[in-house]
């Protein structure tokens, strides 16, 4: 199978997904407590006005499919409505700009981290399998993974931000510079329980690495440590770190949600997270749409990259085919 | 994702997850006790203030505005602290209900339904135009709409009219005491012409309504906003030079970043926190009694809340200062009558007057034995079942029903609590289908008046949708009564009215009082209030920024 078709299927299994999805996120008009009618209006008075507005833009009184394909033809177009209450008046596509882009720096801050140290961690871990490095690295990652996001934050807040003053306590920062040492708190406090899924990953990768022959084959041959290092084991230990560091680029929208109210970062996490406590249904249902369509395009990304990285799913889906 | 591990490593795992916890654990009570570790001495002085420039202020706001137009954001602690510096009121509200002219030079009440404004002369705009009438005439209208969440506090007026070069007349639909504090309160003039050009996108970023006020909007994001001097203000200008609000949404963070210095002061949202605000080195902490009201609603038109005995047993069922103490710890007050006596000093005479007249009020304090003796009085002595709805974003709301259910279960009363959305109740509050229990959230007098609340909580006028008797109760006294309340007219004539609701409420209990919020600020190191502290009238109205002064 070529390239080209891969990414097709993956592309056309990818807008099923997303059409399923955007399915749920509508139906959560209907399914709110109460009419959708009153979702619409939030806490704002049903002035007669208001009413005839809301019913009007959004197509109440059409059935629920023909309110629905309204909704998609409008969402394609990226254009979400506008919210009740988080930002009255606001387009939802404005609101989410700006934050999309801080999610995404704080995310891929947080990835460069977890590569720089749970790869290491975790190859340092497989190679001395059963020793004491392992046995610490392991102790570490596991205290991380355990750790409570909130708890993490407040200490690293306090140690970092007020006891040595090195970092900000708050807020984004402007300029490259001033964003680097504003998200640093963050992304170390997720960090600290992300990399345990790669420093875990990469080391049970190495662990089976070590152990084929091919590994034996290559020592006999008299390879320097580094080549077989390089050449052999961190090739293929690649494909199931690739999977779980593109996971890794979500994760920080979920864990994320909390990190972005503690450390008062405006992004999508801590939008969602005012928008469904404010009960802002179309910014709910725009940011909710909107990461999972992210979701399905990192997963994407990921396959394409598994794709090239490993013969052996070429030559899978090539006899698929 | 949780590790894939053997039966052997789970338990490892389980051992190693919780040596992480504790770990964390005794890192965040070490972070926590320096918290609380503070001299409390500190905190409650009053300082010494000075006249020096702040260069640069930071307040910490809760959550971003929803809009920097007042219209579309009304909120004390964000868009009034923020827009009150921008855009400013006609007329200075204070807590005691006073009134201190600012853009108006004069206000002269000709008849009961008239309002003349008379403006002070040569105002300008941070944008460099003149104010004119015609900027308030359109500010007052667009601030009283019907769909400004303002509307209730300008209900009252029925036509704005341009009567002067620097005058403007506000007709009144009916004589109303409480029309002029209303439109005081809500109007934040602005200039009408950018906000015309501006009409759809009004307040959000980029288009901040633009006053008279000394700061202008310099940049607003979803982070912060800041203000910087308006170079068009010559009067008395405020003391910090740069004011920047800043978002920060999570209540421990605010005590860090105060701590650290990052900012100056805000409020304090979490009462239960204030304890640690006050250990915050050199930070002062101001607590005042609020209008706002809590309390329980029953529908009398129903069973079994229409028989007096089961609302008087349901009345002494209620733990209040457990509730209160659960909720608020130390920072809200029991209310003797329907509202506190803040909102009866205008029309009693004094606040001390008013809290005589509460503390002669009967009382249901808790106790089971007379809640089950006034039970046997009624047509349930068996007890009852009712289902009470509650909104799971004010938890004293589900401290209270909780109190109740395990209270009443003795008496053979099977309450069933279920949370709702603050959006489901509002929807059912405004079409007024409210039943049984009610515990309304959010209440509060807009002006220290019983006009606004108490003459709007009783009477058969206030029943129906869109409006506010949530227990469906009225006499033909209260009926009188209520009339002479809700009208302007002679203090006493109001005040023997509002005695006379509050005595049949007191014995009746379509109602019952719980507690008042107080209101909590604090303000961080280097800097003081010139008074005891701020409401939040002075942070609507735009005087708290002059109160604010450096102490070096």
């Amino acid at each position: 199978m070529s390239i080209t078709t891969f990414v097709l299927r993956r592309l056309a299994s990818g807008l099923l997904l997303l059409l399923a999805l955007s399915l749920l996120v509508f139906a959560l008009l209907d399914a709110s407590p109460g009419s959708p009618l009153q979702s619409l209006l939030g806490t704002r008075p049903a002035t007669p006005e208001l009413v005839a507005e809301l019913r009007a833009r959004h197509h109440l009184d059409e059935p629920f499919a023909l309110q629905y394909l309204h909704w998609l033809s409008d969402a394609v177009r990226l254009d979400f409505g506008r919210s009740i209450s988080v930002q009255a008046g606001t387009p939802v596509v404005d609101m989410v700009y700006g934050r999309a882009a801080l999610s995404a720096e704080l995310a891929a801050y947080c990835l460069l981290l977890v590569l720089l140290l749970g790869v290491p961690l975790g190859l340092i871990a497989g190679i001395r399998h059963g020793r004491t490095a392992d046995r610490s690295i392991s102790l570490l990652a596991t205290v991380g993974f355990g750790a409570p996001v909130y708890a993490l934050s407040v200490v690293l807040l306090y140690v970092f931000g007020v006891a040595l003053g090195w970092f900000p306590v708050y807020g984004a920062g402007e300029g490259f510079a001033d964003r680097v040492t504003h998200l640093t708190l963050p992304a170390v406090a997720l960090t600290t329980v992300l990399s345990a899924v790669v420093v875990r990953q990469t080391r049970a990768a190495t662990v089976t690495v070590l152990r084929q022959d091919y590994l034996t084959f290559a020592r006999l041959r008299g390879l320097s440590p580094a080549r077989v290092l390089i050449h052999y084991v961190l090739r293929n230990c690649a494909p199931p770190v690739v999977t779980s560091a593109g996971m890794l680029l979500i994760a920080p929208l979920s864990a994320g949600i909390f990190i972005e109210q503690v450390f008062s970062l405006p992004g999508m996490g801590s939008l969602l997270l005012t928008a469904v406590a404010a009960e802002d249904l179309p910014v709910v249902q725009g940011t909710a749409l909107l990461l999972g369509a992210l979701v399905v395009l990192v997963n994407l990304l990921v396959d394409l990259l598994g794709f090239l990285l490993d013969p052996r799913v070429r030559l899978h889906a090539a006899g698929e085919h | 994702m949780p590790p894939t591990v053997p039966g052997r490593s789970v338990r490892s795992l389980s051992r190693r997850t919780m040596l992480s916890a504790a770990i964390l654990t005794a890192l965040t009570t070490v972070a926590a006790t320096a918290c609380t570790s503070g001299d409390d001495t500190a905190t409650t002085g009053t300082r010494r203030t000075t006249d020096k420039p702040i260069p640069v202020l930071d307040w910490a706001l809760p959550n971003a505005p929803a809009s920097l137009d007042y219209a579309k954001s009304y909120d004390n602690n964000t868009t009034g602290a923020v827009m009150s510096l921008v855009t400013e009121p006609l007329e200075r509200v204070s807590s005691t209900g006073a009134f201190t002219p600012n853009l108006a030079a004069s206000v002269t009440q000709p008849d009961t339904t008239t309002l003349v404004y008379r403006l002070r002369p040569g105002l300008r705009f941070s944008n460099g135009e003149e104010l004119t009438a015609q900027d308030v005439a359109w500010s007052i209208g667009h601030f009283t709409a019907a769909t400004a969440q303002t509307a209730a506090l300008g209900q009252q007026v029925g036509g704005v009219s341009v009567t002067g070069p620097l005058e403007v007349t506000v007709r009144l639909k009916a004589p109303a005491p409480t029309a002029r504090a209303g439109i005081a309160l809500a109007t934040l003039v602005q200039n009408a012409g950018f906000a015309k050009a501006h009409a759809k996108t009004l307040g959000n970023a980029g288009s901040a309504p633009v006053g008279t006020g000394p700061y202008q909007v310099d940049s607003q994001t979803a982070e912060k906003i800041t203000l910087v001097r308006n170079p068009n203000y010559t009067r008395t200008r405020p003391a910090a030079d740069k004011v920047v609000f800043s978002v920060v949404p999570d209540d421990t963070a605010r005590q860090l970043a105060l701590r650290s210095g990052s900012v100056d002061g805000g409020p304090v949202t979490n009462r239960k926190s204030v304890a640690q605000w006050k250990a915050v080195p050199d930070a002062t902490v101001h607590a005042s009694p609020s209008l706002s009201q809590n309390f329980l609603a029953m529908d009398v038109t129903r069973a079994p809340f229409d028989d007096v005995h089961v609302r008087r047993a349901v009345a002494h069922s209620i733990d209040v200062a457990g509730v209160m103490k659960a909720g608020f710890d130390s920072y809200a007050q029991p209310m003797k009558g329907l509202v506190p006596a803040g909102e009866l000093a205008g029309v009693a005479g004094s606040r001390r007057t008013a809290e005589a007249f509460l503390d002669g009020l009967p009382r249901y304090g808790l106790s089971e034995a007379d809640a089950r003796a006034e039970l046997a009085k009624s047509a349930h002595p068996q007890g009852f079942s009712t289902t009470v709805e509650y909104v799971k974003d004010y938890p004293w709301q589900e401290f209270t029903v909780l109190n109740l259910q395990r209270n009443m279960r003795a008496l053979g009363v099977k309450i069933t609590p279920k949370p709702v959305t603050a959006n489901a109740w509002y929807a059912k509050f405004f079409k007024h289908e409210l039943t049984g229990i009610t515990l309304p959230f959010g209440f509060g007098a807009s002006y220290p008046d019983p006009a606004p609340l108490l003459g709007k909580l009783v009477g058969g006028t206030n029943i129906g949708p869109q409006k506010i008797n949530l227990a469906n109760w009225t006499t033909p006294e209260v009926d009188r009564a209520q009339q002479v309340v809700a009208t302007a007219g002679p203090r006493t004539a109001r005040w023997i009215a509002a005695q006379t609701i509050l005595t049949q409420v007191a014995d009746q209990v379509p109602y019952v009082p719980l507690f008042t919020e107080d209101e909590v600020y604090v303000l961080g190191k280097g800097l003081a209030f010139d008074k005891p502290g701020i409401t939040s009238f002075d942070l609507s109205n735009g005087s708290w920024i002059f109160s604010l002064k450096s102490t070096a």
